[in-house]
């Protein structure tokens, strides 16, 4: 018998994500996946004075990705696609935030001192040429140029609402904001809300004008409007502060989007499980345990959940043996599979693949 | 007269002009600086530390409770500190290097503060020489190390390894954040673990001797 050939192809994946995002499958769940890189780094080095030097280097950035995508096989419905990133509080730049970058990951400073200082934001409309800004939208265009329809262009990662505010003012700021001044916390949510649905539909425009699918972070495919909406702020409050003040300003972010997947964060999140599953329009729930909490197979009850709410799921797996338990558990339908940790090679990603196909039957 | 429950009360409830009136009053009536601190504000705060720990109230309901004792120990410090009056244990507390985070580094220090802890806060992206240089300098009955991210793990591990090997012996290490466990701080070494800031004052109390 052949050999089932496990290349990434788009229109089998985009095919299977279609089905998937409809709670449903076809010849077997999505599956994302990588391979460890064999043989050293071939990508540029970086010479850069500074870590800022370097994250906003778009030519860097692309040649990088390029090297990366070139030397990793594409297998499953791992999108070979790469996102141009200056970290999630690309949004709060929109109002004036400057970036601190690290080795792997940046933060905003807190740029509004004050309660009051609310009113000034609410007032100011996003600033889209603002250099962290303009930077994203270079490397786009670039990564376009450079990968030449080889690769695809995913949509950079976006902080909502409330994580645009405590970027802003600062988390514990922002949890005595909404005790001391509801209503004026509740006009900038939507504020923020608004600037991240422009943010949105920019970066979606000049993307589909490239002619690329959407995808991001967590390399799903659809031909349309699709994100994963998220707020890692709501594990500091109650739910009923979820309910009131924070899901109106999600329910707009969502509004623009054919397919939505919501990314839940950490333990201290599942207190709004029910709210977010009564979001109108969500397709799908990624649910990230964490660090010692545990395989996706410690958290079946929750995939379980999740499906009886018409939601389809994305497992984090720790490795291929969990991410069979999962599937062996939950069966195939609304499962999309990633396995978190790198395959040795890839005949083990393939006889995985095979394996996940076979359960599928 | 006001009681001290009644400041007890105002604290847990977060009600800062409430927590000043009545601290003010319980002075002008003669009550001391130091009963007014354990008898009044720390009960306050250890209600507060309870209810979160059982998720009957969350972040912002803690922060408003601290921020009404804060405002009390305003007045409260300089009383106490012309009478020679300081809590008996300190404590030193960070964020690990490579890891700008502090909501959850904070949260503890104003649990601890509350349950009459000196507390050195030594900020964010704290080297482990740093921390083993306040734990000398302050005589420190405890460190806090707080991490969030998991790539931040090892600089917690690299902090424990550094303090231990110096032979602090009245210095215990406690540590926490989202990604931490149990048996991550079993690992490396550390002597208590906390999931929450309620749970953290608890462990701090056992670690340095006093009864939770």
């Amino acid at each position: 018998m052949k050999p089932r050939d496990h290349s990434f192809h788009y229109a089998a994946a985009r095919a299977r994500y279609e089905a998937w995002w409809q709670g449903g499958r076809l010849d077997r769940p999505p599956v994302t996946l990588y391979v460890e890189r064999p043989g050293a780094w071939r990508g540029p080095r970086s010479h850069h004075a500074t870590l800022h030097e370097r994250w906003m280097d778009p030519e860097f950035q692309v040649e990088s990705a390029v090297a990366g995508l070139e030397a990793s096989p594409a297998l499953g419905d791992s999108v070979p696609c790469w996102m141009p990133n200056v970290g999630p509080d690309l949004t709060s730049t929109l109002f004036g935030a400057e970036l601190v970058f690290g080795e792997s990951t940046s933060w905003c400073q807190h740029t509004l001192p004050d309660t009051a200082d609310l009113e000034r934001f609410i007032a100011t409309p996003p600033d889209f040429a603002n250099p962290y800004w303009r930077t994203i939208e270079t490397m786009i265009a670039l990564a376009a140029d450079r990968f030449a329809r080889r690769f695809y262009v995913a949509l950079p990662d976006l902080h909502g609402s409330f994580d645009m505010l405590a970027g802003l003012r600062g988390p514990e700021n922002l949890c005595l904001d909404i005790v001391d001044a509801p209503d004026l916390v509740r006009r900038a949510s939507l504020h923020a809300a608004r600037a991240y649905v422009e943010a949105y539909r920019r970066l979606y425009a000049q993307l589909t004008a490239l002619g690329q699918p959407s995808t991001t972070w967590c390399s799903y495919l659809h031909e349309g409007t699709a994100y994963i909406p998220s707020c890692d702020f709501w594990c500091l409050v109650s739910r009923e502060i979820g309910e009131e003040l924070i899901i109106p300003s999600i329910e707009m972010e969502m509004a623009p989007l054919e397919r939505s997947i919501f990314h839940l964060d950490g333990p201290q999140a599942l207190q709004h499980v029910d709210t977010m599953l009564r979001l109108p329009g969500l397709n799908a729930v990624q649910w990230v345990a964490g660090a010692g909490h545990g395989p996706a197979a410690a958290w079946l009850d929750l995939y379980r959940q999740c499906r009886g709410a018409g939601k389809a799921v994305q497992v984090l797996a720790d490795d291929a043996d969990d991410a069979l338990a999962v599937l062996r558990a939950l069966g195939p339908e609304g499962v999309w599979l990633t396995v978190c940790s790198p395959f040795r090679n890839a005949g083990l990603a393939t006889e995985f693949l095979d394996e996940v196909h076979a359960l599928s039957a | 007269m006001p009681q001290l429950t009644d400041l007890t009360a105002a604290v847990a409830a977060g009600k800062r002009i409430d927590t000043v009136r009545i601290t003010q009053e319980l002075l002008a009536a003669g009550t001391g600086p130091q009963d007014i601190v354990e008898r009044g504000l720390v009960p306050g705060m250890a209600i507060v530390g309870e209810q979160f720990k059982r998720n009957e109230i969350f972040v912002p309901e803690m922060l408003v409770a601290a921020r009404a004792m804060k405002e009390a120990l305003k007045l409260l410090e300089p009383l106490l500190a012309s009478a020679g009056i300081r809590p008996k244990y300190t404590a030193i507390i960070g964020t690990v290097q490579g890891d700008l985070h502090d909501i959850g580094k904070n949260l503890i220090s104003m649990m601890w503060r509350g349950a009459n802890f000196a507390v050195i806060d030594l900020g964010t992206n704290v080297s482990p020489e740093r921390y083993l240089a306040a734990a000398k300098e302050h005589n420190a009955n405890l460190v806090g190390l707080s991490a969030l991210l998991t790539t931040t793990m090892p600089a917690m591990k690299d902090t424990v390894r550094i303090i231990k090997a110096a032979g602090l012996t009245g210095t215990k290490i406690m540590i926490g954040g989202a990604p931490i466990t149990q048996a991550f701080a079993d690992e490396i070494g550390a002597d208590g673990y906390a999931a929450d800031a309620g749970t953290a004052v608890d462990i701090a109390k056992k670690l340095v001797g006093q009864a939770a």
